[in-house]
């Protein structure tokens, strides 16, 4: 007998380890007689319904997983379970109060035209309001709740990672939209409004739905913080608020009213709206995926493309209704858009690392034609500036050059290239001096979004009231009328030139500035065209391979 | 059974960090930590709250950037090749979010489908992921009803889910029952012996010391020691406990026990005496050689030598940062 002594705990873990070492691999604790989940089970029926069954799955296998787990959520949600429930019942009340009200006309009279003005709302706040507010809260909720970084480490990438929540938005949009369509058709049977206002009425505000739900997802992605999430979500309540009003505005003032629907000025004006708002939603949505993606990928190129591609519908659709209408103020309108874009971009790539990683300098074009070609859509704070001045005057240009085919024959009002001078000279000098300043500040504060953006506003501000300072100061009294030291105030200037003819001397002075500060701007960047392409490492070229090659190899 | 793996080419060491340093503003949270990990072992990293083990297992999981150096899993940079790391690597935070309105088969079926597995491979890694973690029976609970315990199994099964050739575990232990902290013990010697590397951060220090090949000991961001548990041992000025028993008084033992430089009495009780022996074994032989040679009775003589605990007291000066 031996008279060694025992550890109790000792021996309660011997004798759980020794009778645990019979079972098969696992932590214990379950019930190993327990069904599975349907889920963990495969699909073992035969006949018809095996058949769909398969073939759901099959289906299943195609779709984006946060779209499938989004959508096990969203259908679970007490959220949609209340929103669902009320649009139901708001459309039924609506239904019923609109057919008392109308009765006995609506037996003998058209009355769908009242109807779908009930029924517009009930489908607008919903897809509108409701959706994109809800795909807000699901990315911020992901970083908020520490979901996001075992979201991270999977293969999803991170424009996966956002056209899973775009589409499962969009999945929702559906479902309410397919509770509504029967009033929709009883709308159309009641008579007073055709079916392609109806479908225009669809199509606009699933247009601003898309747009206001990308919006709201790149909102999403802008600030980690606490703070800064709070302020993300006052403005995708802004924006949606804004949305709703506009969209609401556009359908009753000119589809339903006007009837719009059915002419082809309707169809113009619809076609140019899906055609910028999908441009719109792909910078958005691909915004969002390069704000969460690593910093060492390349996060900037892509987005650019898609910018210049954006610059490109915009002129074309520009143009089109310039050439339609003959009008030179749309053509103006547009010209100042593209300047008010490139200045708000161009500010936002400021905020860009000059620092490329080994992984985005394996990506830069090695070829002199491709240098000199692509060089401005290599990240980086320098080709950023380069990139929006060129490619902001470019759009201008030809805009300007459009206006020229317009017949002119508005005396007091400036032309298009003295137009098309001053905006150019404008974006040139602004985001040159916003440059200049936001460097050291980044520097100093780190890159973040907000430097040179509130650079930017600060910067266009001052220029504003800078000059009626000065003549306040000087002579005691602001200016009274247009006097050369108003070139600073865009504004102004913007004014002036739209209401009567711009001396092409002071347009070509703003042009001679702004292309001055761009050249110093200039001679600050010459660094970030340094970089030059380095060869993918062997091992990664090894694990390339090795992936491709067929199992069992 | 774990799921069949192509074996991969690489030769090198499965992990390795070199120089990696990661500062958060004036605070160097990791500073110059380089180790290796060879494919099929366990590498415990031990080091007090703050000593900065997470930080540099964020890295290595793509989830964080070095200031300097590099992390690299089988010879790929987790910073410049973070997809390809991706796909190598099971990571188990020490704590994670879950979904509201989810259980516990569609949260793994989640994973599982944003890892790339596809039709009958994804329901065979699910069963075999829930009966691994236990979790057969709560498939159908809500996550947010779990247990600490229940949610720290999930985490590992959600880590698991892919099949990884290289586990990342912070903390894993940490709320999990006596019976379930064996059986990790067991589970993770099984999957190193499947070629599994494994890195795992514990403060059970004596459950790190039986399942882990090599250790690493970190404070203040530095790694201070690393190698087997007995070489880092070796390298230290070595210390025993050593308990005797002598048949009637102390007196003679007390009399040889103090003209002995290396010793170190910390306890004279009846007729037992409890003494640091400051050496290796030349040093107890020679004592013990001592009390037989003064004709001391002895009725009983044990030594214990330093524990991981021990080892990593002596190291380690308990700064935070």
């Amino acid at each position: 007998m031996s008279d060694q002594s025992i550890d109790p705990a000792s021996a309660s873990s011997q004798a759980m380890e020794s009778a645990t070492a019979a079972n098969p691999i696992s932590l214990g604790g379950g019930d190993g007689e327990a069904p599975y989940h349907p889920l963990a089970m495969d699909v073992e029926q035969s006949g018809a319904w095996g058949g769909v069954d398969r073939i759901s799955r099959g289906f299943g296998e195609w779709l984006n997983p946060i779209l499938v787990k989004e959508a096990r959520q969203s259908l679970k949600s007490r959220q949609f379970i209340i929103t669902f429930f009320l649009l139901l019942v708001a459309s039924c009340s609506w239904t019923i109060l609109g057919v008392v009200v109308n009765a006995p006309d609506v037996y003998y009279l058209p009355t769908g035209d009242s109807l779908i003005v009930g029924y517009y709302f009930v489908l607008a706040i919903p897809m509108i309001g409701m959706v994109p507010l809800a795909a807000h809260r699901s990315l911020a909720a992901e970083i908020d709740d520490d979901t996001f970084e075992m979201l991270v480490i999977t293969k999803l990438t991170s424009l996966g990672i956002v056209l899973g929540k775009m589409t499962s938005a969009i999945l929702q949009m559906l479902i309410y939209f397919a509770a509504i369509v029967p009033c929709l058709a009883f709308t159309y049977l009641l008579r007073g409004i055709d079916l392609p206002t109806i479908v225009m009425m669809i199509i606009v505000v699933f247009f601003t739905a898309l747009l206001v739900t990308s919006a709201c997802l790149m909102l999403a992605t802008l600030a980690p913080s606490r703070a800064g999430q709070t302020l993300a979500l006052l403005a995708a309540l802004g924006l949606i608020v804004f949305a709703e009003f506009l969209c609401g505005a556009f359908n009753m003032e000119v589809i339903l009213r006007q009837g719009l629907g059915s002419d082809s000025e309707g169809l113009l004006f619809t076609s140019i709206f899906v055609v910028i708002g999908a441009s719109c939603i792909a910078v958005f949505l691909k915004a969002a995926a390069a704000r969460i993606a690593p910093v060492t990928e390349n996060r900037s190129t892509g987005l650019r493309y898609l910018m210049l591609l954006q610059q490109l519908l915009w002129c074309g659709s520009m143009a089109l209704i310039i050439l339609w209408y003959e009008d030179l103020e749309v053509l103006n309108f547009s010209n100042m858009v593209i300047a008010g874009y490139w200045l708000l971009m161009g500010s936002i790539m400021l905020a860009e690392s000059p620092e490329l990683s080994p992984r985005v300098q394996r990506g830069l074009p090695s070829t002199v034609a491709g240098r000199v070609l692509r060089t401005w859509f290599n990240p980086g704070p320098g080709t950023g500036f380069v990139y929006a001045i060129t490619t902001g005057s470019t759009g201008v240009a030809v805009m300007a050059l459009v206006g020229t085919l317009v017949p002119y024959d508005r005396a007091p009002r400036t032309d298009s290239i003295t137009f098309a001078m001053i905006v150019i000279g404008y974006l040139a000098g602004y985001l040159g001096i916003v440059r200049l300043i936001s460097m050291p500040l980044c520097r100093r504060f780190g890159r973040m979004l907000t430097l040179p953006v509130g650079t930017l506003a600060t910067v266009l501000m001052l220029a504003l009231v800078s000059p009626t300072v000065l003549m306040v100061a000087t002579t005691g009294a602001p200016a009274r009328s247009y006097t050369p030291i108003e070139a600073v105030n865009w504004g102004w200037t913007l004014i002036e030139s739209f209401e009567r003819r711009f001396s092409p001397a002071l347009a070509l002075l703003i042009l001679t500035v702004g292309a001055f500060i761009a050249i110093v701007n200039l001679a600050l960047l010459f660094r970030e065209f340094d970089y030059r392409r380095v060869a993918v490492p062997k091992r990664v070229l090894e694990d390339a391979a090795a992936q491709t090659q067929p199992a069992g190899d | 059974m774990i799921a069949d793996v192509p074996p991969s080419p690489w030769t090198g060491p499965v992990i390795e960090l070199r120089g990696l340093c990661r500062d958060f503003g004036n605070t160097r949270a990791v500073d110059q930590v380089s180790f290796t990990v060879p494919r099929g072992s366990v590498f415990g990293y031990i080091g007090p709250n703050g000593a900065g083990k997470t930080t540099s297992m964020r890295i290595l999981s793509t989830l964080e950037l070095p200031s300097s150096g590099e992390a690299l899993v089988e010879g790929l940079s987790s910073s410049n090749d973070p997809d390809r790391v991706r796909t190598r690597l099971g990571f188990m935070p020490d704590s994670f979010g879950t979904y509201s309105d989810t259980n516990c088969a569609e949260y793994l079926d989640f994973f599982a489908r944003a890892n790339g597995l596809v039709g009958r491979q994804r329901t065979q890694r699910l069963r075999w992921v829930m009966d691994f973690t236990g979790l057969r029976s709560l498939a159908f609970k809500p996550i947010r009803g779990l247990s600490k315990g229940m949610r720290q199994r999930l985490c590992l099964g959600r880590a698991l889910i892919h099949d990884p050739a290289v586990l990342i575990l912070d903390e894993p232990a940490a709320g999990l029952d006596p019976r379930a902290r064996i059986e990790l013990r067991r589970i993770i010697r099984s999957l190193a012996a499947e070629n599994k590397t494994i890195l795992i951060s514990s403060h059970i220090l004596t459950e790190l010391s039986e399942m882990c090949d090599r250790v690493g000991i970190i404070e203040q961001g530095r790694l201070l020691a690393t190698g087997t548990f007995e070489e880092i041992r070796a390298t230290l000025k070595q210390n025993r406990e050593i308990a005797l028993r002598v048949s009637g008084s102390t007196a003679d033992a007390m009399q040889v026990l103090d003209a002995l430089d290396e010793v170190e009495v910390v306890a004279n009780e009846g007729n037992e005496v409890r003494f640091i022996l400051h050496g290796g074994d030349e040093h107890q032989i020679a004592v013990l050689r001592s009390l037989v040679e003064a004709r001391v009775e002895l009725m009983e003589y044990s030594s214990r030598d330093d524990s991981l605990e021990d080892v990593f007291l002596q190291i380690t000066q308990g700064r935070v940062q």
